[in-house]
């Protein structure tokens, strides 16, 4: 089956609709989701719509209907995605070419779950922290809370379940794993992750353009630092 | 717009007020959401009334009992949820044009009817920008007065308006034929079918049609969440892969139990939706008090979106109502005669009459006469 039949345009309210470019979680239904966002910013209809909103299988595209009537953008959209030209797998070196670097410190009081990662998967804590930053991963999208990234491509030799009890408070920049995911915490907020390591980039800054250095789509590296500055806000150092 | 130096002082901040203009935009593709006005309707008739451009940032005032204090005259306008408005005690109409006095009291009551009710100050609430936005998001601290809810003591900046800018007429109403008392109807929520509609089988869909739900008392914001016969079947999966959160989505986890998504919404979400609130329902929806009755009945999308139009129309850009009954008297001053239009505003306690007072074609201004 080709990318084309499976995708479903959805009327998910009077101001949108939903595409679906798949079923599950995979890197090439979502490289159509990101490919798409971009046909559509460069058609036609990119004056009518109002925002696009990217997740791992679907780009909601809000429009105005003072421009255009659901029929009208269903048959546009339809229109755009018979005429696309959705990319192969190979096209995926392209992306792993412009990804992302963020410096991590790992271990030690920043990461003060490593060992226990390490345990778990019967490995040293050197040979965690060389697979974790071995690896290109995806930002299949941004969600949940400003600049969280749900990150896709981590070795399944590092997997480690969540902590039972989540920690009350977890530092910006927070580098964690949970269960098969892996991803970091752009701001202090509770949560359950094992912790292995801390990025000193502020990943979300409303003052910045884009306000999130992550986007939506790339691909994103983390580079092991041996320390790192920290720029704490004065609440965010009393992590349990 | 330039600064201006008015500033509203915040004398009782009821339980819940923020400030909210036409929502942060742009940005949900980075986890940032939209917050903004959740009757939309009620906040652009307010702007409207006071002269602003209909995205201004308002106070909106959920579960109201605010009192205001301006430190200079300002053109205020009371909409959405129904309560009691004075000015220094003095009774005053919703939906209208108001000159309150620099010294006076403005006082808005507890709703009757609906929640969240907004007052539009001329020149708008100039709380900072962030992200192309003052509104507050509550969840993430952004936006607003630090944001957060208002409260007793806060001072809130009033931005400046064009020199050559004219406000309506104290005592300018709504359109002809808009419906103040929406708040009022029982009639249902219209909805379109949601995103994963057919997930829920024909079963369950019955219900969700069939079903009166009652608005919680813990839904804010983010959402109103429903009580009500389970919207649920032991077969069905209502996890999805996380996807785009809309305004108006009926999200149903798996205790089934409907939450309508509102303005605060997280910008994914990963519970399967059953239906979408049509736009010309949605500030309805989003004002049902906790305790409300609500049902929910289908449109086809091609109607919701020529109620949207309609409805539209009529807010954005339907003529507003002058109004009537001004006295005319030519008054000399320094040898000089001038035509002054005086209306009567009302009396109450401490001041026995208020008159709203037009020298020429300049502006309104208020006069108290005790």
């Amino acid at each position: 089956m080709s990318v084309v039949d499976q995708i479903r345009v959805v009327s998910a309210s009077d101001t949108a609709l939903l595409i679906e470019f798949g079923d599950g979680i995979s890197e090439s239904v979502n490289r159509c989701v990101y490919q798409f966002m971009d046909v559509v910013r460069q058609s036609d209809i990119a004056s009518h719509v109002v925002e696009m909103v990217p997740a791992y299988r679907t780009l909601l595209v809000a429009y105005d209907f003072d421009a255009v009537t659901d029929a009208q953008m269903r048959d546009a959209v339809s229109e755009l995605i018979g005429n696309a030209d959705f990319a192969t797998d190979s096209d995926g070196e392209r992306e792993i070419g412009k990804a992302i670097e963020i410096p991590v410190v790992y271990g030690g009081e920043h990461g003060p779950d490593l060992a226990d990662v390490a345990n778990h998967a019967g490995l040293s804590e050197d040979e965690v922290v060389n697979i974790h930053s071995g690896t290109t991963y995806r930002v299949f999208m941004i969600g949940f809370a400003p600049g969280f990234p749900y990150l896709g491509g981590m070795d399944s030799r590092i997997t480690c379940p969540r902590l039972t009890t989540p920690r009350v408070l977890i530092p910006a920049g927070s580098v964690g794993i949970a269960e098969s995911q892996t991803g970091l915490y752009p701001n202090a907020s509770a949560g359950g992750w094992r912790i292995i390591g801390r990025s000193p980039t502020k990943l979300f800054n409303v003052e910045a353009d884009p306000p999130s250095v992550l986007e939506p789509g790339a691909g994103v590296r983390f580079v092991s630092v041996e320390s790192a500055e920290f720029d704490d806000a004065p609440s965010s150092g009393t992590a349990e | 717009m330039t600064d201006s130096d008015n500033y509203i002082e915040v004398v009782a901040a009821g339980p819940r007020t923020t400030v909210q203009d036409s929502g942060r935009r742009g940005a949900q593709r980075y986890g940032v959401s939209v917050s903004g006005v959740l009757d939309s309707d009620a906040a652009v008739l307010g702007n409207r009334l006071v002269g602003n451009d209909s995205r201004c940032a308002v106070l909106e005032c959920t579960f109201g009992n605010v009192n205001l204090r301006f430190d200079s005259d300002a053109v205020v306008a009371v909409t959405g949820a129904r309560a009691d408005v004075g000015i220094s005690g003095i009774p005053q109409p919703m939906w209208t044009t108001l000159l309150v006095p620099s010294d006076a009291g403005f006082e808005v009551g507890i709703p009757t009817e609906g929640s969240h009710v907004y007052v539009a100050v001329r020149g708008g609430i100039d709380a900072p920008e962030v992200l192309g936005s003052r509104s507050t998001h509550l969840g993430t601290k952004m936006g607003g007065l630090d944001g957060r809810v208002l409260a007793a003591g806060d001072s809130l900046p009033i931005g400046a308006v064009a020199k050559d800018g004219r406000a309506p007429l104290a005592g300018t109403t709504v359109p002809d034929g808009f419906d103040a008392s929406y708040l009022a109807s029982s009639a249902p929520i219209r909805v379109v079918p949601g995103a994963q509609y057919e997930v829920f089988g024909e079963s369950v869909q019955s219900v969700f049609w069939e079903s009166v739900f009652t608005v919680s008392a813990v839904s804010d914001r983010q959402g109103a969440r429903l009580e009500g016969p389970q919207v649920s079947a032991s077969d069905m999966r209502h996890d999805i892969v996380s996807e785009a959160a809309y305004f108006g989505a009926v999200q149903v986890p798996s205790d089934g139990q409907p939450i309508v998504l509102l303005a605060d919404r997280q910008t994914t979400g990963g519970y399967a939706k059953i239906a979408s609130v049509i736009s010309a329902d949605l500030g309805r929806m989003a004002q049902l008090a906790p305790g409300s009755e609500v049902r929910f009945e289908e449109v086809d999308v091609s109607v919701a979106q020529e109620l949207g139009r309609t409805a539209r129309r009529m807010v954005h850009d339907a003529p507003l109502r002058e109004p009537g009954g001004a006295e005319s008297v030519s008054l000399i001053c320094n040898s000089v005669s001038y035509d002054v239009a005086v209306r009567h505003a009302g009396t109450g306690a401490g001041v026995s009459s208020l008159w709203w007072a037009q020298v020429g074609d300049g502006e309104e201004s208020a006069v108290a006469v005790s």
